[in-house]
């Protein structure tokens, strides 16, 4: 018995480097697979409708008639229904949070999945109504559509979507052996 | 759809003499920042996270950044957790409390746009139902970097603020 | 809820207000955040009850990996705990120990998971992504390391005057007292009942890792620091033996559409017992649910003890000595 037994460590820890992580000077480190967001490959989107009927939250909208799909980021719980019921594969839990905004951001991307419609230039031509939604700041959505057009060009077509039709036994009823 | 109370019974604090005075005081040109945290009636993930941010392992001290008691003496609120008809009352006179100059923050899914729990009864959705919010931060729970992130913003917008409201003053 | 079995409490009322809204597979990600740092342990009861009722068997891979994540969130809320009963001695210095501690656990969820506490990853039939832990050498250094650093935080717990002298002696509680109050967890390893949830086998792999709950004699507040200090320990050598001894198989069974029955599952967490109750009505959604919290209990033994000590400035450390999560109340 005595006192002031973390007496020792302190003196350690005056010779070893410090615990704190530098954020923001040395930048975040984030794991791969760390659940920050979601992206979506419009070319890919038909408006089947169902991550909206699934997302626990009501985070997501998908309007028909007018062909877009929207998010609200701030309503989005990342929990990764969405992903793991789109028939299309064209969902992905990206490891980039979504960052601090004067408003509430609701992104809205244009569902392209008809054949020879070029999405890339498709989607820069959609952006300025983005940017009226998420009250006049290029914030968040800009972000994601570069994030993910980075990801399509390094890899093509090949995505680490969690929506692999083989990894989805337990809602469509078939256990993997 | 969901039940909101009549916000128009919501009490207000009036300020003493003594908190008048620190506000003066207080309320241009800070150069650290003391953040006042308000938790609704939430799952304590956010909590969890901003008690984080306060531990060796992120320090939001080394940024000149102080945990207070008293609204009085905050400049920016932090608002996590789910605002029901009960918390209202309490966030109003938390808000009537704080100095000119303010920022809000509302932190996580549930305190931005009330989150999973948006459909329930006398739950509200948001936090800016009840009082003005100036920075919303998403995520479930918001990670440590977010809360960052979000108090460096505060930070920028009262600066802003007050080098603006002094060019104004030269003016006069 | 019409017509519900549960009287309304805190938990109960919100998360019944949900079941009317959406079907069970949704309402795995609500049962997460009726309790954040506590977040998987409440998935892992609602799923546990889903699957009785259904009658599904889970397979075994599933239960070692469920069994592994819950002791890596046990481990992270006991440090929580741990923090601030020594913020409220006024130990700074062993609080910040335990902070740091609690960062490495996060990261290491984070790692295997995607996300620091709510975890996502239990659904009803298993689990929904596979852990091969045996291959991650950096993890299973890691947990050698927060054993490491948990012995000395142990040693100051056991041997510092300061913490010995603020909390023995406070919040006695006796082993029979503590029998007719029904309390779990802490509040009962800490007056020598040896009662664990896990001891019964009904969820994880705890039959076969020889598990055996952490004793101590003393009913009063040191005696549940010391309590949870040592489970911290006891979970990571659990952990460390589940992802050695964890064979191959598949990680989620198949779960019909429809529910009919009800069940209670009972699951260990950190502070005690959390009760979780459905009734299924032939359809994907509940007509019943219900919950019970161990705060719940726990605070019976605030009532019981609160007049051993009148003192008011030995009720925050008695308080936190209970339960963290009644200086709320």
């Amino acid at each position: 018995m005595g006192f002031f037994k973390t007496g020792a460590q302190l003196v350690k820890s005056l010779f070893t480097s410090p615990v704190t992580n530098s954020y923001p000077s040395g930048g975040a480190h984030i794991v791969d697979g760390a659940r920050g967001a979601i992206a979506i490959d419009e070319t890919m989107c038909t408006l089947c409708g169902l991550c909206g009927r699934r997302c626990p939250s009501g985070a997501l909208i998908i309007k028909r008639d007018e062909g877009c799909w929207l998010i609200d980021r701030m309503k989005c719980i990342t929990c990764g229904e969405c992903v793991y019921e789109c028939p299309e594969n064209c969902l992905e839990m990206v490891k980039e949070y979504v960052s601090p905004e004067s408003s509430v951001v609701i992104d809205v991307f244009n569902a392209q999945a008809k054949p020879g419609s070029d999405s890339v230039l498709d989607g820069i031509e959609s952006m300025p109504e983005e940017n009226e939604i998420s009250g006049g700041n290029p914030g968040t959505g800009l972000r994601m559509r570069e994030i993910q057009r980075r990801r399509r060009r390094r890899r093509g077509k090949e995505t680490i979507s969690r929506g692999k039709k083989n990894n989805r036994a337990f809602h469509r009823n078939r256990s993997r052996q | 759809m969901s039940f909101k109370p009549d916000l128009s019974k919501l009490k207000s604090v009036k300020p003493s003499a003594a908190s008048r005075g620190i506000r003066a005081v207080r309320s241009f040109r800070p150069e650290s920042l003391w953040v006042f945290h308000y938790d609704g009636s939430g799952c304590d993930g956010c909590n969890a996270e901003y008690l984080d941010c306060l531990s060796p392992a992120w320090d939001i001290e080394r940024l000149a950044v102080r945990n207070t008691g008293n609204p009085a003496y905050a400049d920016v609120l932090l608002v996590t957790g789910l605002i029901d008809g009960d918390n209202a009352d309490e966030l109003t006179q938390i808000y009537d409390q704080l100095p000119k100059g303010s920022k809000v923050i509302a932190a996580g899914a549930c305190a931005c746009t009330g989150g999973l729990f948006s459909e329930c009864r006398g739950i509200m959705a948001g936090a800016d139902s009840i009082i003005p919010v100036d920075i919303y931060t998403a995520g479930c729970a918001a990670r440590p970097e977010a809360f960052i992130d979000a108090i460096m913003m505060a930070k920028e917008q009262i600066e802003k603020e007050a080098e603006l409201q002094e060019d104004a003053d030269d003016e006069e | 809820m019409k017509n519900s079995m549960f009287e309304t409490t805190e938990s109960s009322a919100v998360f019944q207000n949900l079941a009317e809204h959406k079907d069970y597979r949704q309402l795995v990600y609500a049962a997460e955040r009726m309790y954040g740092t506590g977040g998987f342990g409440n998935s892992l009861a609602f799923c546990v009850a889903v699957e009785g009722a259904c009658n599904v068997i889970v397979p075994v891979r599933a239960q070692y990996i469920r069994t592994i994540l819950m002791e890596l969130s046990m481990m992270q809320e006991n440090l929580l705990r741990l923090a601030s009963i020594a913020e409220a001695i006024g130990y700074d210095r062993l609080s910040m120990m335990c902070w740091s501690e609690r960062e490495y656990v996060l990261e290491i969820l984070e790692k295997l998971t995607g996300n620091r506490m709510i975890l996502s990853m239990c659904c009803a039939g298993g689990v929904r992504r596979d852990l091969n832990i045996k291959e991650m050498p950096e993890v299973m250094d890691e947990i050698d390391n927060i054993i490491i650093k948990t012995q000395e935080i142990r040693k100051v717990f056991e041997t510092d005057k300061q913490v010995i002298s603020r909390l023995k002696g406070l919040g006695y509680l006796s082993e029979q007292e503590a029998g007719e109050a029904s309390v779990t967890g802490p509040g009962a390893k800490g007056s020598g009942i040896a009662d664990d949830r896990r001891m019964l086998g009904s969820y994880g792999a705890y039959k076969y890792l020889d598990y055996s709950p952490v004793v101590e004699t003393g009913g009063d507040c040191y005696a549940r620091c010391m309590v949870k200090v040592r489970e911290v320990i006891q979970s990571a050598k659990l952990v460390r033996k589940a992802a050695e001894k964890m064979p191959e198989g598949s990680i989620c069974a198949q779960m019909p559409d429809k529910i009919e029955g009800e069940w209670i599952a009972r699951v260990e967490q950190a502070d005690g017992m959390d009760t979780y109750y459905i009734k299924g009505k032939g359809s994907a959604f509940l007509e019943d649910a219900g919950i019970r919290k161990a705060g719940e209990s726990n605070e019976k033994i605030m009532y019981r003890v609160v007049n051993y000590s009148p003192e008011d400035e030995s009720l925050v450390r008695l308080t936190l000595g209970i339960d963290d999560c009644l200086k709320e109340r």
